[in-house]
């Protein structure tokens, strides 16, 4: 007999959401996802769940027209780039709880020699990039983006800002270090307010000389994206990524190659992909006149089993003529990173350095070659703290970070010379989630 | 794509974080959803909302397991989707699994706050973890992924009583413990 359920008690069920993370992580690992029960299909039930479906929708948004005045009013992702706490800053400033057990520092090693002192005391590597003998670091505002150049000494040689277009909500953005100048790729994502709010995406690419002034600045067309790659040819640039396919709903996608010439004039383009299904580029690599593309071609998949893929070697001359296609397998494709070059020779896997902890290379872990030794730097969590946010779609406690970043200096056999740390919390993003629960 | 990279990926605010997920986890977010839910258009509706709270919420969540903070975002949404549109009546298969555990606090035991349900989840944690791991795994299985005694049978090759059993002693010790931390009447 069924039971009559009072809102009260459901509230056990929503105990079985409290259940703790560790349990829930292993299970999940454990237990073998079979196909899903098949759902209802009724005709009275369809039209009903038509007027919800259509409910939620008009919910949605208005969901998400929001974002970008929440995005402009409450930039949390450039706290998160600029939110360099450093080493002067500290809980009282915030008046942040420090939590139980106190923060879990690592251990200083050796004697930091005195040309990396005011680096580390400033923290001016912190999530910065290497390019060749200079840094990138990026850091958001609410008006622009800002690329700060280093040389290996902590010396800024050059920043370059990029405007933030009003529309333009959300950027991601990798460097690509050309021969000639600086190449940035940018997803860029907004709700189109003319056009009932729909998603738009594309990638854009811009050039910068060597004065940060702009050279050139141009859209990929619409649904664009996942630029991973960047092929530099003798009048040109190649670049591999994606595109959403048409009417799909689902994320498929196909390969879209891009052909571009030294000044920004899209020369060429290619859209290689099996219909209805996901594919992508899983590595590139330069050749003599061009380049070889490893491509991923999803197989039709029935229901909810894991995809398959069919592997081809894809040659390509620089104008993106076809050379030569090749099936191959899984194992002929080449192995991407995270490894680091150093001396343009030796292979380093960064876990061989980091080995003693857990390094988070969510915010770029970096080494840094000086020749006779390399510098490693990353964050590392200190401890951690519980935010229950309500109001969000999904409701679910989350955790969030202390962290510090660790300056690590190893001879080329991985021997560790001195290391220190810089506490890198950003305590106002913890005083403003906390603030933002205690209202909730 | 290993989950540290898709959290890189969302930290760079690259879309190709979300295909990635799509990929990895998509068929997971669809069966818990499938538990609760009874309609695909729900499901799918379910599945899709939690790309967007996860392509909101990372950054500034770094959540350290993304399987687990996945598993629990589309469990809820499908919850809080049942709840929202009235569709309890709908049929979902969560009406029996909610009937058969609730069954575990017949005696008229309330849960009237969040904390409560809180501190509630934090005692199961405990008695599951201080069993044995089949018995947590099987309640897991049918509880919290909502998995029919069918399905349970045929992963684990265990007979239907053995199932039933195990599952019944588990909301027994959880029933003794919430009642010995001040839940039950």
């Amino acid at each position: 007999m069924r039971m009559n359920i009072k809102p009260e008690n459901r509230r056990l069920l929503e105990a079985l959401d409290y259940i703790d993370d560790k349990i829930v992580s292993d299970m999940l690992a454990e237990v073998k996802v079979p196909e899903p029960i098949s759902p209802v299909r009724d005709k009275k039930v369809t039209r009903r769940s038509l007027r919800y479906f259509l409910t939620l929708a008009a919910c949605l948004m208005l969901l998400i027209a929001a974002v970008p005045i929440i995005t402009y009013f409450v930039p949390r992702i450039g706290i998160i780039f600029s939110g360099n706490a450093g080493a002067g800053s500290g809980t009282d400033e915030y008046d942040i709880p420090i939590p139980e057990g106190g923060l879990n520092f690592i251990e200083h090693v050796g004697e930091v020699p005195e040309e990396f002192k005011e680096i580390i005391e400033d923290n001016l590597f912190l999530r910065a990039y290497v390019y060749g003998d200079h840094l990138i670091r990026y850091v958001w505002t609410k008006e622009e983006h800002v690329f700060y150049f280093f040389d290996k000494s902590g010396n800024i040689t050059r920043q370059v800002g990029y405007p933030e277009s009003e529309k333009q909500i959300s950027m991601s953005r990798k460097f690509i270090d050309s021969e000639d100048n600086m190449l940035v790729y940018f997803a860029v994502s907004y709700q189109d307010k003319n056009n009932d709010y729909k998603m738009v995406s594309y990638a854009k690419i811009v050039k910068f000389d060597t004065d940060g002034k702009i050279v050139f600045d141009i859209n990929l067309p619409e649904g664009t994206g996942g630029f991973d790659y960047m092929i530099e040819t003798d009048d040109g640039y190649i670049f591999p990524g994606g595109i959403n396919e048409k009417k799909s709903k689902t994320h498929k996608e196909d390969v879209f190659i891009a052909k571009l010439s030294r000044d920004g004039t899209v020369q060429n383009t290619v859209t290689i992909g099996t219909s209805g299904e996901y594919d992508t580029v899983c590595n590139a690599e330069k050749t003599d006149n061009g380049a070889v593309l490893y491509l991923c071609l999803q197989k039709t998949k029935k229901g909810y089993t894991r995809a398959t893929w069919n592997y081809y070697r894809y040659d390509v001359k620089n104008d993106l003529t076809v050379e030569n296609i090749t099936p191959i397998t899984e194992n002929d494709v080449p192995e991407r990173g995270p490894f680091y070059f150093i001396d343009g020779k030796g292979l380093y896997s960064i876990n061989e350095f980091i080995a003693d902890y857990d390094a988070l290379d969510y915010f770029g872990v970096e080494l840094i070659d000086y020749g006779d030794f390399v510098l490693f730097v990353g964050d590392r969590y200190t401890s951690d703290y519980d935010i229950i946010k309500d109001g969000a779609s999904a409701i679910i406690p989350i955790k969030s970070y202390y962290t510090e970043t660790v300056y690590a200096a190893y001879t080329k056999d991985g021997e560790l010379i001195w290391r220190t740390a810089v506490d890198s919390t950003n305590y106002e993003m913890i005083k403003e989630l906390l603030e933002e629960q205690e209202k909730n | 794509m290993d989950d540290k990279r898709i959290i890189e990926l969302l930290f760079a605010r690259d879309e190709q974080a979300l295909r990635e997920i799509e990929e990895k986890y998509g068929g997971l977010c669809r069966y818990i959803a499938s538990n609760v839910l009874a309609m695909n258009e729900d499901i799918e509706e379910c599945c899709n909302d939690i790309l967007l709270a996860i392509w909101n919420a990372i950054p500034p969540d770094c959540p350290a397991d993304l399987r687990a903070y996945i598993g629990k975002a589309v469990r809820n949404r499908a919850h809080e989707i049942t709840r929202e549109a009235n569709a309890w009546k709908r049929g979902g298969r969560v009406q029996i699994v909610g009937d058969e555990f609730l069954s575990l606090l017949d005696d008229g035991t309330d849960l009237v706050s969040e904390f409560e349900a809180k501190r509630a989840g934090e005692i199961i944690s405990r008695v599951l973890d201080e069993g044995n791991r089949q018995d947590k795994k099987l309640f897991f299985m049918r509880y919290w992924m909502g998995m029919s005694i069918e399905q349970i049978r045929d992963q684990t090759g265990f007979g239907e009583s053995r199932i039933k059993m195990s599952l019944f002693r588990t909301r027994k010790r959880i029933a003794a413990q919430l009642g010995k931390e001040g839940f039950t009447k």
